[in-house]
């Protein structure tokens, strides 16, 4: 059975074109490659602290 | 692939040759953002574009350069009409690789077509509008808006969406289906779609059953497979039936055929019927209109000319009626010829005389006149003499009624006469009429205070003394015979009269011509 309101709520707005500029900067989220380099970054300086 | 740390190409070993760094990890997120990119390729393929976009999304969360998966998650966005989204995925795309990236192509495409992007824009802010009509529950006002939206663009998913959701809110069950065919035509993989299709299905389905009649719809049933990018569906062999199916079919497409004739055919021509009679008529009407008008015209030229021919039937009466021109110059010639043939008879010359005096035309002829006035001055001196006579006869005959007469015309041919008028008077008196006797007695007195009646008139008037006596002629001065001149202008004066009488009746004849009416224009108008 599909709840018409519950459906509904799946639907927003479009960004129009307008907008373009928020939708670019909206992709600033980090990937897995930025975790890793920062664990990287974290494990080499853990290292130079230990020596 | 390239060392994270130092640039150089890496070989098949978890470390760097050049740096020694390890890249065991990193090879390994790089080769599941590929293996998602190439997933989501194979998926677009199949146009699962829903399918393809997730799995490009996860190939970048793991890699966000990876250019490739960029630009294809651009392109399945500006597939399913998320344009801007697109546009953003491939301005980042460019960011990362300025140079030899097909990004570059794809946004010259969209951003040099400026009414292309407005359009984009509309289509945009139409589902916008439609999305809070519908959160509103105007649902009608926002089917609308979808319905435009998608006839202009089909691929825009999210409206094909939300309009097969409202129609699924609406229990219109085929519009339902048909709407989500449609959109998974665009991607396949939509699960919204597949959803509502399932559920209409199921619905229609449903209804079938109960109300017991045969499912046509076959598409099911058909054998569908894919080749490529397009989805290839092979319709089912159909025996077509038995011979009498056929007959059937014929009889129902003869049906069709005149239902059609019914419908679209006989009432055009129908139309095309009456605009013709309408504009016969409207020519005919137009016709009448000016035909009466010129029968108006005709009619009022008919009336003048009535006008005018009662003009000219007056004016010939003014000349040959009994009291017209013509008759006056009757009168004349003939008071002209009794005076000429008998000088001393005047009293018919003067009765012709008085005639012309009583009808009272002016007759604009100076020889007329002339011969006129030369008869009257004679005629009419000699003719109250006549009178005289005649009358003082009768009055010393007894005969009062006749002496009046005469006397009368005496009196009335020469006012001057005061012993006319004096023996006028006593006759009225024998006659037995004393007032009409008086009152010509007081005439007498007061136009003539010299005269020798007035003692007389007097003593009858104051001591009633009545004269018995028997009138006595005055006697007076022989008329004057007339002259051979006279003789010779009368004669003159007569041819002169008679040719002006020829001119006047030959003019009155000309004037008298009659009218001629057309007898189209007499004719009523049909």
């Amino acid at each position: 059975m599909i709840e018409f309101e519950e459906e509904l709520k799946k639907f927003h707005h479009s960004l129009e074109v307008d907008d373009i500029e928020e939708a670019v900067n909206s992709h600033n989220e980090p990937d897995m490659l930025d975790l890793l380099f920062s664990m990287l970054q974290i494990k080499y300086k853990s290292n130079d602290s230990d020596n | 692939m390239k060392c994270y740390n130092c640039g150089c190409t890496l070989s098949e070993d978890d470390f760097c040759t050049a740096c020694g760094a390890d890249v065991k990890i990193f090879k390994r997120i790089v080769r599941l953002s590929n293996r998602y990119y190439n997933e989501g390729l194979d998926k677009a393929r199949v146009r699962d574009l829903s399918g393809a976009a997730a799995s490009l999304k996860l190939s970048l969360m793991y890699n966000k350069n990876n250019v490739q998966a960029r630009n294809l998650l651009g392109l399945v966005y500006f597939e399913t009409g998320e344009v801007v989204y697109a546009l953003s995925e491939w301005i980042i795309s460019k960011n990362i690789r300025a140079k030899k990236n097909i990004a570059d192509d794809f946004l010259s495409d969209v951003k040099d077509n400026q009414s292309r992007l407005n359009n984009f824009d509309a289509l945009i802010r139409k589902y916008n509008q439609a999305c809070t009509y519908a959160k509103n529950d105007d649902l009608d006002l926002a089917v609308i808006q979808l319905k435009a939206v998608v006839a202009k663009s089909p691929g825009f998913m999210r409206a094909m969406e939300l309009l097969t959701l409202i129609y699924v809110h609406n229990e219109d069950w085929n519009k339902v289906r048909k709407c989500a065919e449609r959109g998974l035509k665009v991607d396949a993989g939509n699960t919204s779609l597949k959803t509502y299709l399932k559920e209409a299905n199921k619905k229609i389905a449903e209804k079938e059953n109960a109300t017991g009649r045969r499912n046509f719809r076959k598409k099911e049933e058909a054998i569908s497979y894919q080749s490529g990018n397009e989805t290839i569906i092979q319709p089912l062999n159909d025996s077509g039936g038995t011979g009498g199916q056929t007959i059937i079919n014929i009889l129902i497409g003869l049906a069709a055929g005149a239902a059609l004739m019914w419908f679209l055919v006989l009432p055009a021509r129908i139309q095309a019927a009456r605009n013709e009679v309408n504009l016969q008529l409207k020519e005919v009407s137009e016709e009448l209109t000016s035909k009466t008008a010129d029968m108006d015209d005709l009619n009022k030229r008919i009336e003048a000319l009535q006008e005018e021919n009662k003009g000219v039937q007056d004016a010939l009466q003014e000349y040959t009626g009994n009291e017209g021109v013509i008759s006056d110059y009757d009168a004349l010639l003939s008071a002209a010829k009794s005076y000429l043939e008998d000088p001393e008879d005047a009293l018919k010359a003067s009765a012709d005389l008085e005639k012309i005096k009583e009808s009272g035309n002016s007759v604009n002829s100076e020889e007329f006149t002339a011969l006129f006035d030369y008869l009257d001055s004679n005629v009419s001196a000699k003719a109250a003499e006549q009178y005289l006579k005649t009358g003082i006869g009768k009055y010393n005959d007894a005969d009062y009624n006749g002496a009046i007469e005469d006397l009368t015309e005496s009196f009335e041919l020469n006012k001057e006469s005061d012993q006319a008028l004096y023996y006028l008077a006593q006759s009225y008196l024998k006659n037995e009429n004393p007032d009409k006797a008086t009152e010509l007695f007081n005439q007498l007195i007061s136009t003539f205070p010299d005269s020798e009646y007035k003692k007389r008139a007097e003593k009858y008037l104051n001591q009633g003394v009545e004269d018995n006596e028997n009138a006595s002629l005055t006697p007076l001065a022989p008329a004057n015979e007339p002259s051979q001149a006279d003789q010779a202008a009368l004669q003159a004066a007569l041819a002169a009269a008679a040719a002006a009488q020829a001119q006047a009746a030959q003019a009155a004849q000309a004037q008298a011509q009659p009218v001629i009416v057309p007898e189209a224009v007499a004719q009523p108008a049909q």
